[in-house]
This record gives C-alpha cells, structure tokens and sequence, in this order.
C-alpha cells in the first residue's frame, strides 16, 4: 500500500516558499521521463535544464529523499514534486521492480542503518571514561578562572554604578565576551554579549539588565561551589557555560520513546549558519524536547521534521534538567496534529514553569503546548488568556498575531508557546484542526 | 523590594551609602548569611529577587474578551484552491486573483480564515480588490477588519475622498475625484474647481479626462468655459469630451463648420434586371478656406504636422470633433453605406477625420465599416476595442488575426478589452495566433476555459523546441491552475 501524503503535508516538508512554488511546477506529469513505484519507494526521472534526466528516489516510510540534481535544498524541489503528483494523481505512477540506482541507494541505507545501531556500542566500548570524566574536569577549572575574571568586571560595574552602563558602548562588552571565548565558556560569552544589547535597549533597560547580571552573578556562584551541586544541576551549569557533551556521552544515556508531536518549528540565521529549533511534545510522558540541527549557508538540515506531523520514535535527553534533546531513532508517521493536549490553565502552566526554573534558574525560555487559550489583542498590547479568565501578556508582532486573531476568530485556541518569566510568545496555533506557525520564516536566498 | 536594589545599583555601591532593602522572608532565607561585600550582597539579593518574581507570577484578571466572530454563512473552499490562492498573492498575480474571488462568490466558498490577513492586505494595496474581496471574507473576515485600520476600506481607516483630492498626491487625488465623480457628479464639478486655479496645466488635463465618468450635458458650461484656458492641451481635452454630447454648443458649433463643407450624394440603385448601373453613393467635398479664431479656440490646431496640406488638416479636424452619429442622422444612410460611399480626392481625410471621431465617442456600427478600409488602425484608442459588442468580437478577432497574431502589444491590449474572453473569441485568438506572440502575452488569464487544454496542448508540443522554456511554465501553471480552481469549486 502507498503510504498517501496529502499535498497539504507535502507543502509543509518544503525548507521555503520559493521550493514549494519550483516543487508544483514540476508537479506535472510531462515533466518526468519515467514515474515509479513499489509502494515502499517511489522514484521518478525528471528531465531538467541538462541532458540526463535527474534521478530522484524517496523512501517513503520516514519519508528520505534523494535526487541527483545539485540542489542544497532538502527536500529539493524534484522530491516536492515527486510526492505532490503521488497525492493528486497516484494512479500516473507505474507500480513496478526498483531499478539498479533506486535498489543501491536502499541497499546504502540500510548498511548505515546498522550501522547505526552497532556504532555507538563500540565507540563506547573504545572511549575512556575517566579520560573523559578528567577532559570535562580540566575545562570547568579553565572556565573557573575565566568566571573569576567575569565576577570582578560584574563586581566593577556595581560598585561604578549602573547608570553609567549605556555610555560604555560595544567594545566594552565585546571585549568581556572575548575573554569568555578564550577561556572556554562560550555560553557565557553570549551572555554578556546579550548584556551588552540589553544596556542599549532604550527606556526601561534598567531592569532587564539588572537581572540579566544577577543571574550571571548566580552563575558565578553555582561555579565557586561546583563540587557540592547535585549532578542534574551541574549539567546545568555546565550546558550554560557551553562546555558541549559529546555525542559519545549522549550514546550512553537511556532513551525515551514516544509519540513526538512537532507542535513548533524556528529557523534563525546567526551569520551564514541556520539554526533549526524544533520542539517536541511526548503525548505518552508529556515532557517537552528541543531539538536544534544546523546547517551552513544553504546546506540542508540532517533530518526533515515537519511541524504539524506525529514521529515516532526515540529521543534522548541531554543531561540535566532542560529540554534539549538529541533524534535517535525517530520516524514520520501518518498522523498530523489536529489539537494540542497541552496545559488548560495559566496557574498550572506558570507551576510547569517555576518548576523548571527551580531546578535550572538559567532557564531562558520554555517552550509549552496551551490548550483553548483565548488571544486577545487590547490596544496595542496582546493577551493570552485561558478558559478562567487568567491572562499573561503575549510578546507578539502585529503581523504574526493577525494571522493567530484571524483562526481564532476571537475563540479559544490551542497554542505552543514560549515563555521566559514576563511573557508568552505563541510560535505555533492549532485551529479548526490545522496547525498554523506563527514564528517569522526566514526567506533563503535563491541561489 | 526589586526597585529598592535597581536603585542601588543604578548609583553604585562604592560610596558604601548603601542601605540594605528589605527582602521578603522567604528571599532573604536563602540568601548566604556570611558578611560579604555590600556589591556582593546587591548582585545576590537581586538574583533571589528575580527569581522570586519569575516563580511566582501571577496571572492577570479583568482582560475583557472581544465579542467572537459570528459563524461563517460559506463553508471552506477546498484546501486545494486555498493553496492556489496562497500563491496566486504571493506572487501577486493579480487577473488570477481576480478569478479566484470571482469563482469564490458564485460558488458561495470561503477562503480559510488563515488567508484572511493576506486578502484584506492585497485589498488595502490595490482599490480594484475592495469590493471583491469584501464580498467573500465572510463573518470571521469581517470581525477581523477591527483590528487593522487599514482593512476598514469604508471606516475610519481610510481618509473620506474629499480630504484625498485636498491633500493626496496626484495619483490619490485623480482616484479620489473619479470616486467622487461616480456618486456624485456635480460635487466633483465643484472640487476642480476649487483648485482650477493653482494646478498646473497638465494636472488640469488629467483632471478633465475625469469627467468622462457620468459625463453629461450638466458639465457642458464648465467644459465650455474651458476653451478660454491657456494651455492648448486643456482645450483639447474639453473638446475631447463635449463632442460626446451632441447637444453641446461646441458640437453644434462643428457641426454648423462641417455641414456646407461636406455633403452626402445618395446613390441611385440600377434597374432590376441590372440593365443600367446603379451609381454609387458619393461625398462631395469643399475645403475650408481658413483657420479662423473661433476654430483655434475650440481646439483645431493650425500647423498640420504631416505634409498635408493645412486645409485638408483642418477639414479632417473640424470632422473628428463632429458626433459620428450627426452623419446618420443627417443623411437617413447607415454607417457602412457613409463610409462605402466614394470620397473622391479626399477619402483620406474622410476616414482619419472619422477615425478621430470614433476614438473620442465609439460607435459600435462604424467599427468594421471603417475597418474594411482603415485596417486595424481603428482601435487606435481601447475605447473602440471596448464598444465592440459581445456578438462580434469573435468574427472582429478574426479578422485581425494577421495584427493579432505578430502583435503582443495589440494582442494585450485587446485582452484588456476584452477581459474575459467568451468561448467562440477564445477559440478563434487559438486559430489565428502564433504561439510566441500567444505566450509573451496576458492572453493565459483571459481565454475561456473551454480553450484551456487546447491552449496547454499547443504550448507543450511547442515546448519541445525548447525556447523560453521558463515562460513556457509560466504560463502552463497558470493555465493549469485555472484549470484546477474551475474543478474545486465546482465541487
């Protein structure tokens, strides 16, 4: 049986508008030499601008795509096509034998496959504990001494005064964050870079900035008396200052397999490097997951997932309390979110949150599912309001909140939203049974 | 308690003048009880505080819920003609955009409503998109326009078109006065009037070229008091519009200039058994003899700008501003007995004289006559394209296939007239035109669609010659998105 996506579904899978256009362009029968299937794959040759055809093949249980053309783009608009013609006019396409190119590409994946199962054994096996455990402990002493240096300059500037802060200007910071780098935080180096935006913010940055310090302060203090920290919350710690965990020390920790809810999808541009932020929701554990994935210029991200689909599969947690997790094994199914079951009431979604920053108190925003939240746009500010009455305020641009007022139609709503102590921002809306993403789309530049 | 320490820390702690805030118990139960630095004591007091604070945000009350929009009266187009419509305003294919809201409202579909902000703002960008797009947003469309000022196209959002014509620029301001003029003639009358003095002569041109809308002899005094202006051009453009009102002094006034110079000479018919000729319908022509004052005032310009010679200039002109249908009217013959009958040495300033006339105020029954010996230079101006009636624009397409078939200018600007082809004038631009003019027109949004597949058939066995191959797909997304929304909303 040919597992059917919708063409609605195939839309969603495309990395930007400019793919979803070229992918229904080619959605059309004569553009292809030659249209096949098996049911487990379907291939198809797509005649392009040269002489030989493009050879573009996709299994269709994850869905994996692979085509010949020299697109960076994934899926490229040849497998956007492909599966576009499989939703409108399955019967175009002849059920028949793989040919030799689509059978060597399944037989290469599922060497990898195994190999991916047995890999992380052996290099476990081969890796040294304490080497390791001496590695880690070498950088926490080196970003020790360089957080001595941050709590002087913290020290510094209190004494000074704050109000002397916005004069101080870019390099003031910039100077400190390098410090940061060299001494193997870079996580705190992005926090004094941030702030550094903050002291130039304009009215009202007093505050924000203050507390901004306070908790580097805090940070400082967590250092001083590493030892003496609970395990979770020194991988807290350690994930602030940036000292990374390798994939290895991931390899050795449980998983969690459930059904994934992708309820929200970020992509930002940080210089030439995309970062993907897709999170997560365990419908059977109820825990929030964070996946990030990167890619450089137009490159494509390692895994395709579509915000608005159901995975299956296995996530594992990175160590400590927050909710960055790493794919292992995790595969598309069918289904597509239709609602949230998410969190009904603020005063339990705002225990979620006080939770989490108990365990974690560098916790900058937390991403949570919000079942019938009514938003509510007064004046020029916006609410989020839950079926009692109780309101946060909603950090939302005008465009964005058009869109989220136009399907709520000013009834209640589900919403994956993020929050960091002050606001909710809605990155995603499920309405009338569509998911609808609220978060800005970054418009890739057309090669 | 947070802004006792703000403060604090906004002045500094060197001068040791801090004084230690107050915490609330539960803070100050956590902080490290040791004595250290008053700078150390602010930076811990404050990270307990905005922790504090974060933990234990309280939800706000009393936010009042708007009223919810009323159910819709439509149901949904079908997510494929809603995925069209994304792109179509993405790309902002406007004639495709056109179709779509029109296919909307026959068949009484709704756009989902998360289309909705992009509608209303294609609409606040493009006035030709009011009245069509508000006729399909529905219920929850309409609630919607609260919360955008500039979706309100007849609230407050949108300044009235009084206040555009006064403070606008000069394209608001020539929207603002047709507006005006549409509902209110007169009114419109008396705002050009208010500004006649200060605008410049062009703006003044455009102004009157307005008046067209609803024109009618109410404005013959302003037209007429017109022609004593300054600017040449002004005076053509009053004369341009009062030779559509054959009542008008300067109608009568041609027409007294014109009528002992040009005289009709009905033909005799030949004996039924065709033993003697009949003798064919002539003109006789007398050439005025100058170009007095009254002439100049009313817009005929003396130098001729070819190598006729003047006289022959003016007569033509005097026979362009005369009504066409003075002729008919005069002579009791109809248009193509006028225009058949022999001009003798000057036919030539017959037809252009007429030709002029017919671009001022179309006549559907000169049209072909002066076709047959003018050729395609008829429609000249589109108004002449836009009198054709419906019933004889398939058999006009056909006779122009020649023009039409070379011309992408002709070809889209016939389109343009035309819009939307019906199914026997489609078929009939397929017959006729060549394919590389058929595809670097706008001819893909206006044929029927009964000529659809027949249009996409030519144009992908002519693909394979490979040229243009990107417009090719162009236009065949187009033709086949055409295609689709016809069957989704048929549904």
């Amino acid at each position: 049986m040919l597992r059917a996506f919708s063409s609605d579904e195939v839309l969603r899978m495309a990395p930007d508008a400019n793919s979803a256009k070229s992918g229904q362009e080619l959605a059309q029968i004569r553009k292809w030499v030659s249209l096949g299937s098996d049911g487990e794959a379907v291939w198809g040759e797509c005649q392009g601008s040269g002489a030989k055809p493009y050879q573009v093949q996709i299994a269709l249980t994850e869905p994996a795509f692979k085509c010949s053309c020299p697109s960076r783009k994934f899926p490229c608009k040849h497998g956007l096509g492909l599966l576009l013609i499989l939703a409108a006019t399955p019967e175009a396409i002849a059920v028949g034998l793989r040919p030799d190119w689509v059978n060597d590409w399944f037989a290469m994946r599922a060497t990898k496959a195994a190999k991916a199962v047995e890999g992380p054994k052996k290099k476990a096996a081969a890796s040294d504990p304490t080497a390791q455990a001496k590695r880690r402990e070498q950088r926490i002493e080196r970003a020790n001494a360089g957080l001595g240096n941050l709590s002087t300059w913290m020290r510094d500037l209190v004494q000074g005064g704050l109000g002397a802060v916005p004069s101080k200007g870019f390099a003031f910071f910039d100077g400190q964050a390098r410090r940061m780098v060299d001494a193997q935080a870079p996580g705190v180096a992005r926090l004094v870079r941030k702030l550094g935006s903050l002291a130039s913010c304009g009215a009202g940055w007093q505050r924000e900035f203050f507390e901004q310090l306070a908790l580097m302060h805090l940070l400082t203090r967590a250092v001083d008396r590493f030892e003496e920290l609970p395990d979770a919350m020194r991988a807290d710690v350690e994930s602030v200052i940036g000292v990374t965990t390798a994939t290895d020390d991931l390899a050795e920790l449980p998983g969690v397999t459930d059904r994934w809810q992708v309820i929200a999808q970020e992509t930002e541009l940080e210089e030439r490097l995309r970062v993907q932020r897709t999170w997560l929701f365990g419908v059977e554990s109820r825990r929030m997951a964070l996946v990030l994935q990167f890619a450089h210029g137009s490159a494509r991200f390692e895994s395709t997932l579509s915000p608005g689909t159901v995975l299956q599969g296995e996530l594992v947690y990175y160590p400590g309390s927050g909710q960055r997790a790493a794919l292992r094994t995790v595969t598309a199914t069918a289904e597509t979110l239709s609602s949230l079951d998410g969190w009904a009431l603020m005063k339990d979604m705002l225990d979620v949150y006080s939770a989490a920053i108990a365990a974690n108190p560098w916790i900058e925003e937390l991403c949570i599912p919000l079942k019938k939240m009514t938003p509510v746009k007064q004046g020029s500010a916006w609410f989020v309001l839950d079926a009692t009455g109780a309101a946060l305020p909603a950090a939302i641009r005008d465009v964005d909140g058009c869109d989220l007022l136009a399907v709520s139609g000013g009834r209640p709503v589900d919403l994956a939203a993020s929050y960091d102590g002050r606001a909710l921002r809605p990155l995603a809306v499920v309405a009338e049974g569509d998911w609808l993403s609220l978060a800005p789309a970054i418009e890739e530049a057309t090669r | 308690m947070m802004e006792d320490l703000i403060s604090t820390a906004l002045l500094g702690t060197r001068g040791g003048t801090a004084r230690a805030a107050v915490m609330p118990e539960d803070v100050a139960s956590v902080l490290p009880s040791e004595a250290a630095d008053a700078d150390e004591r602010l930076l811990d007091s404050a990270a307990a505080m905005t922790l504090y604070a974060r933990a234990g945000v309280i939800p706000r009350e009393g936010i009042e819920l708007p009223s919810p929009a009323g159910t819709d009266q439509w149901t949904a187009c079908t997510p494929v003609a809603a995925a069209i419509l994304a792109r179509i305003c993405e790309e902002a294919m406007h004639p495709l955009l056109l179709e779509w809201l029109e296919f909307a409202a026959r068949a009484e579909r709704r756009p989902p409503h998360w289309m909705l902000p992009k509608l209303l703002d294609a609409a606040a960008g493009r006035r030709a998109l009011r009245v069509p797009v508000s006729a399909i947003i529905d219920e929850r469309g309409r609630w919607l326009t609260q919360f955008n000022l500039k979706w309100q196209f007849t609230g407050a959002g949108d300044q009235p078109p009084v206040e555009r014509w006064q403070l606008g620029n000069r394209q608001q301001r020539g929207e603002a006065l047709r507006e005006v003029r549409a509902c209110d003639p007169a009114l419109a009358r008396e705002l050009l009037a208010r500004t006649w003095g200060e605008d410049a002569a062009e703006l003044r041109v455009e102004w009157i070229e307005c008046l067209l809308v609803n024109l009618s002899d109410a404005d013959e005094p302003f037209l007429e008091s017109c022609f004593e202006d300054r600017s040449v051009r002004v005076r053509e453009a009053a004369a341009n519009l009062l030779c559509r009102l054959p009542e008008s002094r300067f109608a009568q006034r041609m027409v007294a200039r014109v009528s002992p110079l040009v005289t009709f000479r009905i033909g005799a018919a030949g004996s039924v058994l065709k033993l003697t000729r009949g003798k064919k319908a002539s003109w006789n022509v007398a050439l005025p003899e100058a170009c007095d004052k009254g002439m100049l005032r009313d817009g005929v310009s003396e130098k001729p700008g070819s190598s006729m010679g003047p006289k022959q200039w003016w007569l033509q002109q005097l026979i362009g501003f005369v009504p066409l249908d003075h002729w008919t009217r005069s002579t009791g013959a109809n248009a193509a007995e006028l225009v058949g009958a022999n001009g003798g040495e000057f036919a030539a300033v017959l037809t252009h004289g007429w030709l002029a006339a017919l671009a001022r105020r179309p006549i559907a029954e000169w049209i072909e006559p002066l076709m047959d010996v003018a050729g395609p230079d008829v429609f000249q101006s589109p108004g002449v394209l836009q009198a054709v009636p419906l019933e004889a624009r398939s058999k006009m397409m056909k006779l122009l296939s020649s023009r039409v078939a070379q011309n992408v200018y002709f070809l889209n600007q016939l389109i343009e007239a035309w819009r939307p082809l019906d199914p026997p004038t489609s078929s009939q631009l397929l017959d006729g035109v060549d394919l590389h003019t058929l595809l670097l027109s706008e001819a893909h949004f206006a044929l029927h669609a009964s000529s659809i597949s027949r249009c996409e058939g030519m144009l992908t066995g002519w693909n394979k010659a490979g040229e243009h191959p990107r417009r090719v797909d162009q236009v065949l997304a187009i033709l086949s998105m055409r295609r689709t929304l016809r069957q989704e909303f048929t549904r």
